[in-house]
């Protein structure tokens, strides 16, 4: 396997989740050396279990942050993964394309208070070659010759609901989970667990497609448990090296001619946070302010019922069931944007805690002794882009290295709050539809889809980097993850996070051969 | 149906049991149950007293009360705080919170335990010994069986040939998808 000499100019990718690991492979396979840093211990298939809390303890980031604005809780405001692979071993395999009208947001829903909305650099015409080209990479059910997924007992409930209303873009949605076997991988075998890894592979994750095919090119070396703790540049301004902590907690020095950031949009901005020097008094490609600025963690609830009949919802994959009928922009509900509403399945203990956080008592306990008749849905809308919401650095909260940890900010915009309280009572009546006895609304979850904190954007003053996810600062320094998101959509994130890698490699390949970087 | 009322705090205890459950669950230690309650002996308490170990045991199940469930698994959960209350501030936590209560706790009816613990609901011991026990309970394979839920599901070649799409009970009234 190649290795690179710490005094090697490479690129460094930092980061080996959805957004590092595909650009880093993207790189190395047009023979583009790549040094690719990853914070997380690298796993096999054998270490993944289905076990929610041992997976957590081994997948999750745990290392403190902290949280603000009543909306994310204030000890765990994310829950998202430190693991070669990042969190493509967390996530449910939701790949979604933007609709043609969210790549302009603000074209299309005009000024809102409080939100400052923009449209992005680019838009669904130039994207959706490099969508074609993610889902056949990452072999997406329903695309191509990829049969979709088959929907389970929790999907038919909410599918039975919904048309009951009239919804009509009812369908198990676009899973990139093989429904046959594709790539080296097996087809589904509807264990459950997606969300704690997937113990057969497939669910795509970049630990075992991208990383490994990187590799085999010859061109790419990835070094696990290596936390990147500060970017670097030279007199000319241009980033030149990478500083990380290794395994061993020693600080090594990569030397880099052109740095691809994705540690997720939080660690992603902390780090940008963490480099300033005299030159950058507030931290790398951040002269307009726009660091850590926009986080939108997706407008988002769960709605359990507990139905007439046996359902066993933990039987199966936990999101193969999407109605998009909502997914629309139609500002007579009372909100701009629009979102979706997807099948969501949780273990007994995780319903102990969730079914109704706080829960107690009689009726609570009868309640879980429904566990085999719950249905489960969890509401994915666009959230709006605040300014106030925001990465900060956390000068009372310190990690390992002794630097400060990253606060995240995020209070709900009125639209996300018309926009909950619309979908919390459609997923309601969806389960009343289909004879639900009961139905519990649960507020939501530490976020899992971080998005915004370093915004493509037409103008430099309105974020931080241009359609291809590079700084309008600092030209060798690109944002690879959906930090780059000018918008959140209501789509799920991780395919778009894909196409913008693959875009973003391209251009990076073409600007290297012009000696433009 | 109870419900506190600070969800942040709420929210943030899912994960919180989550990663206390992720390093105690791997731990020896953990009183497990034995087959026949006949066999089943209540475990020795060295900091609660019998008498407090016994109020702790009906403070418990009235938090989480499933006739499903016998005695043991919440007896789990009095080892759990005997266990934590090695810690000073816990012990005093715990021993006032139990005083609180009232020793004729155990011998209120259901509804009248309820309404015990509910006037006690924004404490702190409330948080803690409601916390203990949801974890302890529900954490615990052994409990599954009972309420349907077939864990690990890997080993058996998941569930594709064993119901994942069994449910019999939808009415037919409407066209069912793919």
């Amino acid at each position: 396997m190649k290795a690179y000499a710490l005094s090697e100019p490479v690129v460094v990718v930092i980061g080996s989740g959805a957004g590092g690991g595909t650009v880093g492979y993207d790189l190395a396979r047009e023979g583009i050396d790549v040094v690719c840093l990853e914070a997380g211990p690298r796993l096999t298939l054998r270490d993944v279990v289905n076990d929610d809390a041992e997976m957590f303890a081994k997948l999750s980031w745990l290392d403190p942050r902290t949280g603000s604005g009543g909306v994310l809780p204030d000890q765990f405001p994310a829950w998202i993964c430190k693991t070669v692979g990042g969190t493509t071993m967390h996530w449910a395999a939701c790949a979604l394309r933007f609709q043609e009208h969210e790549w302009k947001p603000r074209s299309t829903y005009g000024a809102i208070d409080g939100a400052k909305l923009i449209d992005w650099p680019v838009d669904a015409k130039a994207m959706q070659p490099w969508y074609r080209r993610a889902e056949a990479s990452m072999g997406v059910g329903g695309r191509g010759d990829m049969p979709p997924l088959p929907g389970n007992s929790n999907y038919k409930v909410l599918a039975y609901g919904a048309r009951k209303l009239g919804y009509t873009a009812v369908s198990t949605g676009h899973m990139a989970i093989n429904s046959r076997p594709f790539d080296g991988r097996p087809g589904c075998q509807q264990i459950g667990f997606c969300s704690s890894g997937c113990a057969i592979g497939a669910k795509w994750s970049t630990l075992y497609t991208s990383i490994p095919k990187a590799e085999a090119s010859g061109h790419f070396e990835l070094r696990d448990q290596a936390t990147v703790v500060r970017i670097e540049h030279n007199d000319a301004g241009k980033v030149d090296a990478v500083v990380y902590r290794d395994a061993e907690g020693r600080l090594q020095r990569q030397r880099a001619r052109a740095v691809c950031l994705a540690a997720n949009s939080i660690e992603t901005a902390r780090l940008l946070l963490l480099s300033q020097t005299a030159r950058y008094p507030d931290g790398l490609a951040n002269s307009a302010g726009n660091v850590g600025r926009h986080y939108m963690p997706h407008t988002t609830g769960s709605v359990f019922g507990l139905m007439p009949g046996e359902v066993n919802f933990h039987r199966g994959t936990q999101m193969a069931g999407l109605i998009g009928d909502q997914g629309r922009h139609d500002p007579i509900r009372g909100f701009a944007g629009g979102y979706l509403l997807e099948t969501l399945s949780g273990s007994l203990p995780l319903m102990a805690t969730s079914l109704s956080p706080g829960g107690w008592g009689r009726d609570y306990a009868k309640a879980l002794e429904r566990y085999q008749y719950m249905a489960g849905q969890w509401i994915c809308g666009e959230n709006l882009p605040v300014a106030s919401n925001a990465i900060t650095l956390n000068d009372k909260v310190r990690d390992a290295g002794d630097d400060p940890v990253a606060n995240v900010h995020f209070e709900y915009h009125e639209n996300d709050k018309a926009m909950l309280s619309h979908a919390k009572q459609q997923g309601r009546l969806i389960y009343e539809a289909a004879g639900a006895k009961q139905v519990f609304t649960d507020p939501a979850f530490p976020a899992t889809h971080n998005m915004g904190t370093c915004r493509q954007s037409e103008r430099p003053q309105d974020g931080v980097c241009n359609g291809y996810g590079q700084s309008h600062d600092i030209p060798n320094l690109f944002i690879s993850d959906g930090s780059q998101f000018s918008s959140s959509a209501a789509e799920n994130p991780t395919l778009t996070i894909v196409a913008l890698a693959m875009r973003q490699a391209a251009y990076i390949r073409d600007q290297l051969a012009g000696k433009a970087l | 149906m109870k419900k506190r009322s600070i969800p942040n705090q709420t929210r943030r205890e899912h994960v919180q049991s989550l990663i206390a459950l992720a390093l105690v669950s791997s731990a020896p230690g953990i009183l497990l149950a034995q087959d026949g309650d006949e066999s089943f002996t209540p475990p020795q308490t060295s900091r609660l007293s019998s008498a407090e170990a016994l109020q702790m045991l009906a403070v418990a199940r009235a938090l989480f009360p499933h006739e499903i469930l016998s005695d043991r698994y919440y007896w789990i959960i009095v080892s759990t705080v005997d266990d934590a209350s090695s810690d000073p501030a816990t012990a005093s936590l715990v021993k006032e919170g139990l005083e609180t209560l009232g020793t004729g706790f155990s011998q209120l009816d259901p509804a009248a335990r309820e309404r015990a613990l509910a006037a006690i609901e924004d404490s702190d011991f409330f948080s803690f010994i409601r916390s203990k026990t949801v974890n302890g309970l529900y954490y615990n394979p052994d409990i599954w069986p009972l309420f349907g839920f077939e864990g690990s599901s890997v080993e058996h070649g998941g569930y594709l040939y064993r119901g994942f799409d069994d449910i019999d009970w939808l009415p037919q009234d409407l066209e069912q998808n793919p």
